[in-house]
């Protein structure tokens, strides 16, 4: 349903996204999972035809963005990260609006916009002015406005930033209710847990690179069966210890975060009683030492953080 | 084009209009607020006040009947008082009494007046006004017709050979036209103007200060309203409504055209009540060209929504705009003579003011309700907000349409 063929968006000199490549497949969901400044904002603007791609391709439905934005706009809804509507008026006004603009009129329209009230529970609040909603009943009418003119492809740009977990679980369960109604959805969230519960498939970005695409179990394997090691030493003796311990053969990396030492290996039972014999020769307490297997949580720690990256190479 | 999506965007517009119970006071309360008061502060200017009356001061040489009946008739308007002397005057001293201000005006009715009445040779009479004091038009006005009525009766006495004689059907069929047309052609009183004051005011034909105040705070407050709801498409692009509007149905030129409508229709309801309310709260009559006054209302509310959309492209925040455009219009009010009438200020301010689309629609409108201007008279100005109109809109268009495809 949407092919990305190595998209490139530049602001400037600024590669805000750079080389990214992903297919989601019809009645898929797929979650765009990354830091703030990733990338995520930006390649929902180009898939939603709203910014203009410096490289690659994007297609969706079998339309290429740049050349037959108008197809594609018939094709997709879009939720943006913003608030985005006439908050001086009715969740009942902006709805008709948004409607008349997709083309919808007379009682296609009404009945349309009474499915979307509903859905979003707000049929009762209906003619009250946005201006006076919470914050979580405005997110779930910004979320059914991008649905008015029932989509194949739905872009949900962050829709949980700002409301608290009850109202974050609400809109949740609305998204998992379409997956399982066939609409094909690309979430974007700096969430890891919302992806995780919510996606088929994943893809992870950062710095405006995929570092990782997959399901949940095939990301995991693709750090390997990796245990994470965490170990407080003095400042003074890190250094010495990175440098011993990258040389051992059960190490796969060592760096420094949070002012304590980290040890990536395949089997952190086996590198534990060298560790153990490093404090002694060293004349050291075994202070604090964590063991850590491998989830989602280490993949994007792993793939994001900054200690890591700097010295995990 | 798409007409249900603009169609849409204009009712959309109308509608946050109307939620705004603010703006409403913005867009109908104050300007008749600013009518009344600055109506009221920038008072009359024909010296008719009630408690001010005008004294005209009347050397009579001819001394005749026909004298008597002139100033009769002078003295049956309630804004003069007609003081008569029977000696002569020249010139210096008529300027030097209304100088002094002795008088409003000086008017030197020549030997032989009553000679003329009677078909004699022509004479002049002068007449000598202070501008700062008096319209010199309204003065000659009143001169003018009382003397029409004398040179009427002096030619239709020529007809009706017998004074006080019924007119019998023989006689009406002898009526001369061309003889009356002739008499009509060359009347023998005529008036010999001069302002004598600072002030030209004397050919613009406004008598109230509403008549100037009216129209001008009406411009002026569809302009305001209009350059600050600039903020809402500032507001569309932060809010990313804008986006959400890019990606329906609607064309750049469906959003342009939205945008737009939505501007005029609100510029051209709000205009047309305004002037409604200033019509029947201040007895304002705005000519007898409604062509022309449709046709200044519509160049200029065209005007202000095309400034809207660019204003709204150009400022980057909502404060921003809402500076930019009360900036803007207070300007464009102050030189293009909406605060103050053009015609008050040095000849150079003049052509400034009548090169903006303000000064182009207030010179309309004087012209209108001063001088019975048509569209023919008003097509100058009328031509100025065109092309005002189509180059703003041109750029607005360029601006949005760039905006809205980024
Ligand atoms: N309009 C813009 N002009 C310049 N830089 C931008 C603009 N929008 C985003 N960026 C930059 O591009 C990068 C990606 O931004 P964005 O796509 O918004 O990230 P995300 O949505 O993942 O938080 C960031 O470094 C951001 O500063
Ligand atoms: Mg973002």
């Amino acid at each position: 349903m949407i092919e990305v063929t190595d998209l490139v968006k530049k602001y400037g000199t600024h590669r805000a996204v750079d080389g990214v490549s992903f297919t989601v497949g019809r009645g898929e969901l797929f979650g765009l999972l990354g830091p703030n400044g990733a990338g995520k904002t930006t390649t929902i603007g180009v898939l939603s035809t709203l910014l203009k791609a410096d490289g690659g391709q994007v297609r969706i439905g079998g339309h290429d963005v740049a050349s037959s934005p108008a197809q594609v706009r018939r094709l997709i809804g879009v939720v943006p990260q913003e608030i985005a509507l006439y908050t001086d008026l009715t969740a009942r006004d902006n709805l008709m609006f948004w409607g008349r603009l997709h083309g919808l009129g007379g009682a296609a329209l009404s009945r349309r916009v009474e499915e979307l009230l509903v859905m979003a529970d707000l049929a009762d609040q209906a003619k009250r002015r946005v201006d006076a909603y919470s914050g979580g009943m405005m997110r779930r009418l910004n979320l059914v406005a991008g649905l008015i003119h029932e989509p194949e492809v739905l872009f949900l740009d962050e829709p949980t930033v700002g409301i608290d977990a009850q109202a974050r679980s609400r809109i949740l369960d609305l998204i998992a209710q379409l997956g399982r109604q066939g609409l094909t959805v690309i979430y974007t969230t700096h969430y890891l847990e919302e992806a995780e519960h919510l996606c088929d498939r994943i893809g992870v970005i950062d710095r405006g690179r995929l570092v990782a695409l997959g399901d949940k179990e095939s990301l995991i394997s693709q750090i390997g069966d990796v245990d994470l090691i965490r170990l407080s030493l003095p400042e003074g003796e890190r250094a010495a210890f990175a440098a011993e311990c990258g040389a051992w053969p059960e190490c796969a990396g060592v760096g420094e975060r949070r002012g304590k030492v980290e040890i990536r290996t395949p089997d952190g039972g086996r590198l534990l009683p060298r560790i153990q014999d490093w404090l002694r020769a060293h004349d050291l307490p075994l202070e604090q030492l964590e063991i850590e297997r491998p989830n989602l949580e280490t993949l994007y720690l792993n793939l994001t953080g900054r200690g890591l990256r700097e010295n995990g190479s | 084009m798409n007409r249900q999506v603009i169609g849409a965007m204009v009712r959309l517009r109308l509608l946050r209009v109307l939620r705004d119970r603010g703006g409403l006071v913005w867009l109908l309360v104050m300007p008749m607020v600013f009518s009344y008061l600055m109506g009221n502060l920038m008072g009359d200017w024909s010296g008719a006040g009630s408690s001010r009356r005008h004294k005209v001061l009347v050397f009579d040489r001819d001394g005749g009947a026909a004298v008597d009946r002139l100033l009769a008739q002078l003295a049956d308007d309630e804004r003069f008082i007609i003081v008569s002397a029977d000696s002569s005057v020249t010139d210096e001293r008529a300027r030097f009494l209304v100088d002094e201000g002795a008088a409003s005006a000086v008017l030197q009715v020549p030997p032989g007046f009553t000679d003329a009445f009677a078909g004699g040779p022509t004479v002049d009479l002068r007449l000598s006004v202070d501008g700062n004091r008096l319209s010199s038009q309204n003065a000659r006005t009143l001169i003018e017709r009382s003397l029409l009525r004398l040179n009427t009766e002096r030619a239709a006495r020529g007809l009706v050979t017998a004074p006080g004689a019924a007119v019998t059907r023989d006689r009406a069929a002898a009526f001369d036209s061309t003889a009356f047309a002739e008499a009509w052609a060359h009347p023998r009183l005529r008036l010999d103007a001069a302002s004598l004051g600072r002030l030209e005011v004397e050919d613009w034909g406004l008598t109230r200060a509403s008549q100037h105040v009216g129209p001008a705070y009406v411009l002026f407050f569809m302009l305001m309203f209009m350059m600050v709801s600039a903020k809402d498409l500032v507001q569309e692009r932060q809010d990313h409504t804008l986006a959400r509007l890019v990606i329906s149905r609607a064309s750049a030129l469906d959003l342009v055209a939205g945008y737009f409508l939505g501007g005029l229709v609100i510029g051209l309801v709000q205009g047309a009540i305004l002037l409604g309310l200033n019509a029947v709260a201040f007895g304002l009559d705005y000519g007898d060209s409604p062509l022309a006054l449709v046709l200044v209302m519509l160049l200029f509310a065209c005007f202000a929504s095309a400034a809207s959309i660019l204003l709204g492209t150009l400022a980057r925040t909502g404060p921003q705009a809402d500076g930019l455009g009360s900036g803007l219009t207070m300007t464009l009010g102050a030189i293009g003579g909406l605060w103050w009438p053009l015609e008050i200020t040095p000849s150079f301010m003049q052509t400034i003011g009548q090169a903006l689309p303000t000064g182009q629609a207030i010179t309309v409108f004087h012209g209108m309700i001063g001088r019975g201007w048509g569209v023919e008279r008003s097509l100058p100005m009328l031509a100025g907000l065109l092309v005002w109109f189509v180059v703003v809109f041109a750029l607005a268009t360029w601006r949005l349409r760039r905006q809205a495809s980024a």
